[in-house]
């Protein structure tokens, strides 16, 4: 159903006009968020990952008329608790070399992280997999992941 | 003082190509353009060489916060080399490393690698070529700040020290930010002394990158970000197939779309053309360009194909072709034994994981570009052509890139070539605003530009004792150079060395005739990590393996005897066998293989272990170890290693090459086009050999070995050549 308004990061915003548009543009070009990466436009990549109401979604391929919750970008996402925490982990382990895909990734991990607290190595794989990094990063992602939730639970 | 490369004897190396190229482009009178250029250059510096002593002051700004903030020349797209090069500075100047930033700055004179003749980013070359540099310019700075301080409290210099930001005269200290407005007036010093490496705190330690608090949160704005929201978006509806040309145009629905500012043809590079639409945002540029009926003119000549191009090349390996430098060992008549072996590597497109693009804003009497380029002076010379303007009245801004790997290195400029014709073209119609072309995935990895396609072919002549007497071994694959602004770069012989840098200067003492073919085909090619190495060291590695299995000796011993004593791949080697503790039992259906190779200065060696079910290869767990020389940042070297691995791993699996059919990609992005994911990625160790000699490369030299150590595993598991990658299930 169409909204309105689009809640972004905690604050309202008129929804476009035409809801075609893909959340991915509205939030980079209308209200500045360039965070939410483009990376490919069909949702293979992740690059452009965000959360609504916590799950994660691709923008890239969601139409603004599609959002039927409150929109969460990177920039508001490591403000959070275990937003801090997994980018704390992420630093640690000294992920990013480009960094262009991730806020994707922690915005994936994130939501992994909050469906499952600790999750086995196979659970980050499998959590993981969609997301693409062209530097070859994974396997200190992985590792990011596994230390954001060790931290989590003391 | 950087050791001059010590594979780089006797043939003509890809260093001296490339050097002779530069030559070409700041002196070849018939690019009359470019002169006005180097001598505005000079103007800039006042200095007609280079490679006089920098100014720090031009480079290392003292902000009243206390933050110190380092210009570097290169691009930051991954590889590190921006903190790299920080810590150099930092180092010698004892900044306070928690008030250190790092920024790429623009294209200018000052930037220019005097080694090759201009400022680029690549060649894994950043911190091996400016090491030196570098640390002098950290070291004068430290110089000034004494000066300025020793005149402050009117005390010997000799008495004073520096540590962490603060000059220090007994019990007094300054931090160097308050001393910032005295340094323009100090003399700069004649010479100035390194510090030993037993005296470093910053050089060699694992410190994090300076670029990353702002990337994992978002804040950091690569070239796409730039001016988002504020600037116009133009998007180009692209040929089919390469080279075609637009012969007429349309709007589907009769009218132009809402949101459509502008809609013009616009030539493309290397050849064709396309119509551009530009609109206020991004979506609206899509939205539009979806909305063109484009008839097109396509070239004459026959439409490229990958297999039809692999057939036709196979034969073309069959026959004499231009002689490499260096290895013209004579042809020998029939000996008692012969062995054919070929080789077969794919297209390769780069995908880095921000599309191209470039912002321009062009006035009437200057243009500022913003984009991430590894090719400034190279991009500043062909922004002015374009643009018709001075290159003194050309700001090209550095941003950060998601991702290079040779594809932000066209000879043609095509991305910021491409964004100032469009900014020209709006420009005339009206449009005063900066603007930005942005390549979608599907233009990115439809353009061209793919590593190209190779046919290696290897007639091995062995004696009755089985001695090997003549490796014939011939190379088909387009020059990257043939047919760029670069040509004259290749040389007298023809032989393009981005063919056969790795193989042609291999350091294994065998007997090698080399001879190259450089067909001509429309499929645009370029770099790719690592460039010829990633084919070479392929075909050299699982070449030598062959030799180890027909003479019944282990490949690692037979290595080491074909190396040249004193040789960095022999430790690298050693370090790699050791830590994988090679030739241990292994799991049932599990085998090791090994490859070392030599490239950018520096030797990195790998044992793969491997297995192979259904059909499927499953990359268990690498051990690489690296001779690079001095390591300035060993967690960045290490990161460097662990992502060139996945990249090469992720050419073996199937699906990854990139097809050609009817003159155009098969494939249009990242759901069609594979790429090495979580999944595929295996357990990787690192080592590194402890050394103080100058650093080798990073960026690229992870990338070779991995390949054939896999292939050399998988034929111990089944007794056959892999010589065709991607491995097709």
């Amino acid at each position: 159903m169409r909204q309105p308004f689009l809640i972004v990061n905690q604050r309202p915003h008129p929804a476009p006009a035409d809801g075609d548009t893909p959340l991915l543009w509205w939030l980079r070009d209308s209200l500045g968020l360039t965070g939410t990466k483009y990376g490919c436009g069909v949702g293979a990549c992740g690059a452009c990952t965000v959360h609504v109401d916590g799950q994660a979604r691709r923008a890239c391929i969601t139409p603004c008329s599609a959002v039927d919750g409150e929109i969460v970008t990177i920039e508001h996402a490591v403000t959070t608790p275990l937003g801090r925490r997994v980018l704390a982990a992420w630093l640690a382990e000294d992920v990013a070399q480009c960094g262009y895909c991730q806020p994707g990734q922690i915005m994936g991990a994130m939501a992994l992280l909050a469906r499952e607290p600790r999750p086995q190595a196979n659970r980050i794989v499998e959590g993981m997999n969609g997301h693409l990094c062209r530097c070859g990063t994974y396997g200190r992602i992985q590792r990011a992941i596994a230390r954001a939730a060790r931290e989590g639970s003391t | 003082m950087n050791r001059r490369p010590w594979h780089a004897v006797g043939p003509q190396t890809a260093d001296t190509q490339r050097r002779r190229l530069l030559r070409f482009v700041l002196l070849a009178p018939a690019t009359l353009a470019m002169l006005p250029a180097a001598e505005a250059w000079a103007t800039q510096t006042g200095a007609s060489d280079a490679a006089a002593a920098p100014d720090p002051l031009a480079s290392i700004h003292l902000q009243a916060d206390g933050q110190v903030v380092i210009e570097v020349g290169k691009l930051e797209m991954g590889q590190g080399a921006t903190t790299g090069l920080a810590q150099l500075v930092a180092e010698e100047m004892d900044a306070d490393w928690q008030q250190v930033r790092v920024v790429s700055g623009p294209a200018a004179a000052r930037y220019i690698d005097p080694r090759v003749g201009m400022q680029v980013t690549g060649g894994s070359h950043s911190i091996r070529h400016q090491w030196d540099s570098h640390r002098e310019l950290g070291a004068r700075m430290r110089w000034l700040l004494v000066q300025a301080a020793a005149q402050h409290w009117g005390a010997p210099p000799q008495h004073l020290s520096t540590e962490r930001g603060h000059v220090r005269w007994g019990e007094k200290s300054l931090p160097y930010h308050t001393l910032r407005d005295r340094l323009p007036a100090m003399r700069l010093p004649a010479q100035v002394r390194l510090k030993p490496p037993g005296a470093h705190r910053l050089i060699g330690r694992p410190l994090p990158r300076l670029d990353a608090p702002g990337k994992i949160c978002g804040a950091t704005r690569y070239g796409i970000d730039h001016g988002a929201g504020e600037c116009l978006v133009a998007v180009i509806a692209r040929p089919e197939r390469f080279g075609a040309v637009v012969r007429r145009w349309a709007w589907a629905p009769g009218v132009p779309p809402q949101g459509v500012l502008a809609a013009f043809e616009i030539p493309l590079t290397p050849r064709g053309s396309g119509v551009a639409v530009v609109a206020a945002d991004t979506a609206s540029a899509l939205r539009a360009r979806s909305a063109l009926s484009i008839d097109w003119t396509l070239p004459d000549g026959e439409a490229a194909d990958s297999e039809a191009l692999t057939t036709a090349w196979m034969t073309l390996a069959d026959q004499p072709g231009l002689v490499a430098p260096g290895r013209d060992l004579p042809l020998r008549a029939e000996t008692a034994r012969t062995t054919e072996l070929t080789w077969v590597f794919p297209y390769l497109a780069h995908l880095a994981m921000e599309p191209l693009n470039a912002t321009v804003w062009l006035e009437e009497d200057r243009v500022q570009v913003w984009t991430g380029t590894q090719f400034q002076t190279v991009d500043q010379e062909a922004i002015a052509r374009t643009c018709g303007l001075p290159a003194s009245r050309v700001a090209l801004h550095t941003l950060p890139a998601g991702g290079g790997f040779g594809r932000r290195a066209t000879a043609d400029s095509d991305v910021v070539v491409q964004a100032c014709r469009v900014a020209i073209a709006a420009r005339l119609r009206g449009l005063n605003a900066p603007v930005k072309l942005m390549w979608t995935r599907e233009d990115d990895t439809r353009a061209g530009y793919y590593r190209p396609l190779h046919v290696h072919r290897a007639r091995l002549q062995f004696d009755a004792q089985g001695r090997l007497l003549l490796w014939h071994h011939r190379i088909v694959g387009q020059s990257l150079l043939q047919g760029t602004p670069f040509e004259a770069g290749i040389g007298p012989s023809g032989v393009d060395t981005a063919s056969t840098e790795g193989l042609a200067d291999t350091a294994y003492n065998l007997p090698l005739r080399l001879e190259v073919h450089h067909p001509r085909c429309e499929v645009p090619v370029l770099w790719w990590r690592a460039v010829g190495h990633n084919h070479t060291a392929f075909v050299v590695e699982t070449l030598v393996d062959e030799l180890a299995r027909q003479g019944g000796r282990d490949p690692a011993a037979l290595r080491m005897t074909l190396l040249p004593h004193g040789h960095r791949a022999r430790d690298a080697l050693q370090l790699a066998l050791r830590q994988a503790a090679w030739g241990r039992p292994l799991p049932a259906g599990q085998a090791q293989g090994i490859a070392v190779h030599t490239s950018f200065g520096t030797a990195v060696a790998m044992v793969a272990r491997v297995s192979l079910r259904d059909r499927e290869v499953r990359v268990h767990e690498v051990v690489a170890g690296v001779h690079a020389g001095y390591v300035v940042n060993p967690s960045s070297a290490r990161a460097q290693i662990e992502g060139a691995i996945v990249m090469a791993l992720g050419t073996l699996l199937p699906g990854s090459a990139l097809l050609v059919r009817q003159g155009a990609a098969v494939q249009s992005g990242l759901h069609d086009l594979r790429l090495p994911r979580m999944a595929d990625t295996p357990r990787v160790r690192v080592h590194f050999v402890a050394s103080e000699e100058a650093p080798g490369g990073l960026g690229e030299p992870g990338l070779p070995p991995l390949g054939p150590a896999v292939a050399n595993a998988l034929a111990r598991l089944t007794g056959k050549h892999w010589h065709h990658p991607p491995f097709q299930a």
